[in-house]
């Protein structure tokens, strides 16, 4: 129900509960992940294969929290991990809408920038966001490929 | 010698959209420790439900089970599913330690006795790969380690070898007479193939009908290393055969 809600929309909820904070800015990017990191989860523990629990129950793992430490997260781990990176992307968007705020930051400078029609710094933040985001990725690939190294 | 286990009356029924459908009546089966129990029948027949029912993947609706107290076994019960399903993210070592996280056994002494059962069907030097890695016959081998690590009193198999080309199947056959003989593990073997089940087994329980029920039930008397074209076992093979295909109608009206 929460989820077709902007990032923006939550940020005088978040200066009202964490005053002009960087925990204020780190809530709205946590609110705009959220969801894609909940629904990427979701729908990968409902994808287990339920043979695979049937594993579990045969020898003798019958709880809940059992299942889901031997099976079902390991099962899960690649859609979870998607997920990740995804939101990933899109934390790095809601960096701007959170520091709208005079939270100082990439995302308040990129703004006044913009405001003062620096067409070059703004491209200047826009690259270094773009590499940082780079450099973020490509080192969360290179984590997941260690996790999922028993994929084929 | 008194049997590892002893079901009685035992029948199997699920209800599907309403509709109460009885899959086994009346069944019951003694197992003599050491013994080698082949269950065969058709498909639909109940057998491998009854596994799910024995390891406890479903309910019985009647009847009981009794195992026998004094059986020297750690786990009751360890099942060999028809496709292996090992775990894939798991390497196989750690697969065959899975059974053993429920037991309290410290790590090392997890490992020692996976490597055991690894070494035991011939797998020692795989123990690091992935279960992509290996081929569909080695990674039901590591399925039977898998079952055989937990020590169960019962190794229920599910039509372990029905997937795999002949050659294979005739292969992990031997391998497990051998593996059965030398440990003396009780097994319930479940398949569908009659000869595979007259080869292999001490006893032969078939299941016909619906509900399934006993149809007959035959001691194989013939001593291990057995031959594939024995011809008593062809013969004891043609009686079960008989007796499955007796209560299949036939229909004579048709006119070809």
């Amino acid at each position: 129900m929460l989820r077709p809600i902007p990032g923006l929309a939550w940020v005088p909820f978040a200066i009202l509960w964490f005053g002009i904070d960087q925990t204020a800015a780190v809530f709205i990017i946590a609110i705009g992940c959220f969801w894609i990191v909940f629904f990427a989860a979701q729908g990968a523990i409902r994808g287990v294969d339920r043979d695979l629990i049937e594993v579990a129950e045969a020898f003798g793992f019958h709880s809940g929290p059992e299942k889901l430490v031997k099976v079902l997260f390991p099962a899960a781990l690649p859609g979870i991990l998607i997920g990740i990176r995804t939101a990933l992307g899109q934390a790095w968007m809601a960096v701007v809408a959170s520091e709208l705020f005079g939270i100082s930051g990439l995302g308040q400078r990129m703004q006044q920038a913009s405001s003062l029609l620096a067409t070059d710094l703004v491209v200047v933040y826009m690259l270094t966001m773009a590499a940082l985001y780079g450099l973020v990725d490509t080192a969360f690939v290179f984590l997941q490929s260690r996790l999922l190294a028993w994929k084929a | 010698m008194e049997s590892v286990i002893d079901i009685e009356g035992l029948g199997i029924a699920f209800d599907q959209g309403g509709v109460r459908t009885e899959v086994l009546r009346g069944l019951d089966l003694k197992i003599a420790p050491g013994e080698f129990v082949a269950i065969v029948g058709p498909s639909g027949v109940g057998k491998s439900t009854l596994l799910r029912v024995l390891i406890g993947l479903a309910k019985p609706s009647s009847g009981t089970v009794r195992l026998n107290p004094d059986v020297n076994a750690e786990r009751a019960m360890a099942l060999v599913f028809q496709d292996s399903r090992l775990l894939p993210w798991r390497r196989i070592l750690s697969n065959v330690c899975f059974g053993l996280e429920k037991a309290h056994l410290s790590r090392p002494e997890r490992r020692e006795r996976a490597l055991a059962a690894l070494a035991g069907v011939g797998l020692r030097d795989v123990a690091r790969r992935f279960p992509h890695q290996l081929s569909g016959g080695q990674r039901q081998r590591v399925a039977l380690a898998r079952a055989l690590a937990v020590r169960p009193a019962i190794l229920l198999m599910d039509e372990p070898f029905s997937a795999l080309d002949v050659q294979t199947r005739e292969g992990l056959q031997d391998e497990l007479i051998r593996v059965q003989k030398a440990s003396g593990q009780t097994v319930l073997f479940v398949t569908h193939d009659i000869d595979e089940a007259v080869y292999l087994a001490d006893r032969v329980v078939a299941l016909g009908g619906r509900p399934g029920e006993v149809k007959i039930s035959l001691t194989i008397d013939v001593p291990h290393p057995r031959r594939r074209d024995d011809l008593h076992l062809r013969n004891l093979s043609a009686r079960i055969r008989d007796v499955l295909f007796a209560e299949t109608v036939v229909r004579e009206d048709w006119v070809i």
